[in-house]
């Protein structure tokens, strides 16, 4: 279980969350759905540790320490341009001191399994958009993660592109058992990602509604002409709609 | 294709030269002919290579202590914040201080041999790479550093592992400044403070004996090598900095 109890974060004089409180079982592929602006980096920032909050807790199975897997909104500029692909998936095994036989080979176990086809000595610089993302996941999953965030990863990418990328990050991600937190700002992607849709509007921000989001796995390009696919999607959308 | 071009910038000088000398534009006393100047550079590079040593390694050896200093002070204040706010004075006034000024501190600290030479040379290219690296701190990116607290970096981790790599492009603008200024300031440090060996040394001798094409001859050596070492240092970048381009 995931519990954020009575947060409160500050910028400077605008108060983005005043006493929020959320509450999500283990296992959960979570979407974070709102506006732009409503606070959801910050939400997962939080949660990362990246960001103090004035007040509060947060919580994973009752421990306030727990590890995370995280890709930025700016993914891109995320990833070291120093370091090779192996490096960088296996740089937070360099920050626990792991030798460097061991992080390489752990990376391209990693690579095998997930990205075969990302040559392990190229350079960031050399990948495509899609290859880059992936490579940040993977540095994520290097680190057995509790939580993974994940910060409209997509949003750079064409349509299909995304929804491609998408499509391997929940294969991955529900492999791996992880709980994770999608934020999006798009209703399509957030519900082809989650089996929980976390509605955040307001000001300051709160959780408006919490959908339960029972359509079958594999989802594919079919999944989003469904009826009931379509109706998650309006009843997110006008969820939103009625706070103001 | 391009290869063609390029020659035309040398082909002028040449044919330049050769044609104020030949209708003696400039009398031959001030400027002689490319031959005559060639001669003497023969002769220079033939018997004379010590002093080409001499002033290489001056400005090299300068260099390097500026370097081994300059980089982890600079990154070290850059990344402390109130460091930086109680150096600045400091930091603005000796990077502004024309060194030729120190000269006769120089001396008085370091005597006439090479230990003056070199230390001027360390001090001007401490500060420009100093100054260059704080600015290259500064302006880390702050998603790679926030990627670092994520995966539990702590400030030290951060600093050598991201901080130092984000900052290396602005540390070599630094880097290639310094060992221009290294130079320059060996050259006139041996003009000023004299040595046996020495271009700076070699070039004035030539002027006060009035063996001109002498003197020509030690300033293409001198223009030489300031072109070679600022070869090696951006072949260098090239290797170390590779995903700036
Ligand atoms: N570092 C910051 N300093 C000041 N205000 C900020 C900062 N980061 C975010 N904000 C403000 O907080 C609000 C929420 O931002 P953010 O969490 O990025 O929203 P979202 O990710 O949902 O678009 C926005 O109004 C934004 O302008
Ligand atoms: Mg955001």
């Amino acid at each position: 279980m995931i519990q954020l109890i009575n947060i409160n974060k500050t910028y400077s004089k605008y108060q983005v969350f005043s006493n929020f409180n959320l509450e999500v079982p283990t296992g959960e592929l979570v979407s974070v759905y709102g506006p732009n602006g409503c606070g959801k980096t910050t939400l997962l920032n939080l949660i990362a540790g990246v960001q103090p909050a004035e007040q509060g807790e947060i919580l994973f199975n009752h421990q306030d320490k727990f590890k995370v897997g995280y890709i930025f909104q700016n993914y891109r500029e995320s990833l070291l341009p120093w370091l090779t692909v192996e490096d960088n998936i296996s740089f937070p095994l360099l920050l626990q001191k792991v030798d460097i036989q061991s992080r390489r080979v752990k990376a391209k176990e990693l690579l095998k399994k997930f990205a075969p086809h990302i040559n392990s000595k190229a350079y960031p610089y050399q990948l495509s958009g899609g290859q880059q993302q992936l490579v940040a996941l993977l540095r994520g999953l290097i680190v057995r993660p509790d939580i993974y965030l994940l910060d409209e990863p997509f949003s750079s990418f064409d349509y299909q592109t995304s929804l491609m990328m998408l499509k391997i990050c929940v294969e991955i991600l529900k492999q791996e058992k992880l709980t994770a937190f999608f934020v999006s700002h798009d209703g399509e992607e957030a519900v082809f990602f989650s089996t929980t849709i976390v509605v955040l509007a307001g000001n300051p921000t709160k959780v408006v509604k919490v959908f339960k989001n029972d359509l079958p796995f594999p989802r594919t390009l079919a999944s989003i002409d469904s009826p009931s696919f379509i109706n998650l999607k309006k009843d997110i959308m006008q969820a939103i709609n009625t706070v103001n | 294709m391009s290869y063609w071009w390029k020659c035309i910038g040398p082909l002028g000088l040449v044919l330049g030269w050769t044609f104020f000398t030949k209708f003696k534009i400039i009398t031959p006393l001030y400027l002689p002919s490319l031959s005559e100047t060639i001669i003497a550079l023969k002769q220079i590079i033939l018997f004379h290579g010590a002093d080409f040593w001499a002033t290489s390694y001056r400005a090299v050896l300068g260099f390097f202590i500026a370097v081994f200093l300059a980089v982890p002070l600079g990154v070290i204040i850059g990344y402390y914040k109130k460091v930086y706010w109680s150096l600045e004075f400091v930091i603005d006034f000796f990077r502004s201080l024309p060194a030729p000024a120190l000269f006769p501190l120089a001396l008085l600290f370091f005597g006439i041999g090479d230990a003056s030479k070199i230390a001027v040379a360390a001090f001007i290219a401490f500060w420009i790479i100093l100054v260059n690296t704080i600015h290259g701190v500064w302006h880390t990116s702050q998603i790679r550093i926030s990627v670092g607290k994520v995966f539990g970096a702590n400030s030290y981790q951060s600093l050598r592992y991201i901080t130092f790599y984000d900052a290396l492009p602005e540390i070599f603008t630094g880097l290639r400044t310094g060992l221009s200024l290294a130079l320059v300031l060996v050259i006139v440090a041996e003009m000023s403070i004299g040595t046996k060996l020495g271009l700076g040394q070699k070039i004035f001798d030539s002027y006060t004996a009035y063996r001109i094409p002498d003197m020509y001859g030690y300033i293409l050596v001198v223009g030489l090598l300031g072109f070679l070492l600022n070869k090696i240092i951006r072949h260098a970048e090239k290797y170390f900095v590779h995903w700036n381009r």
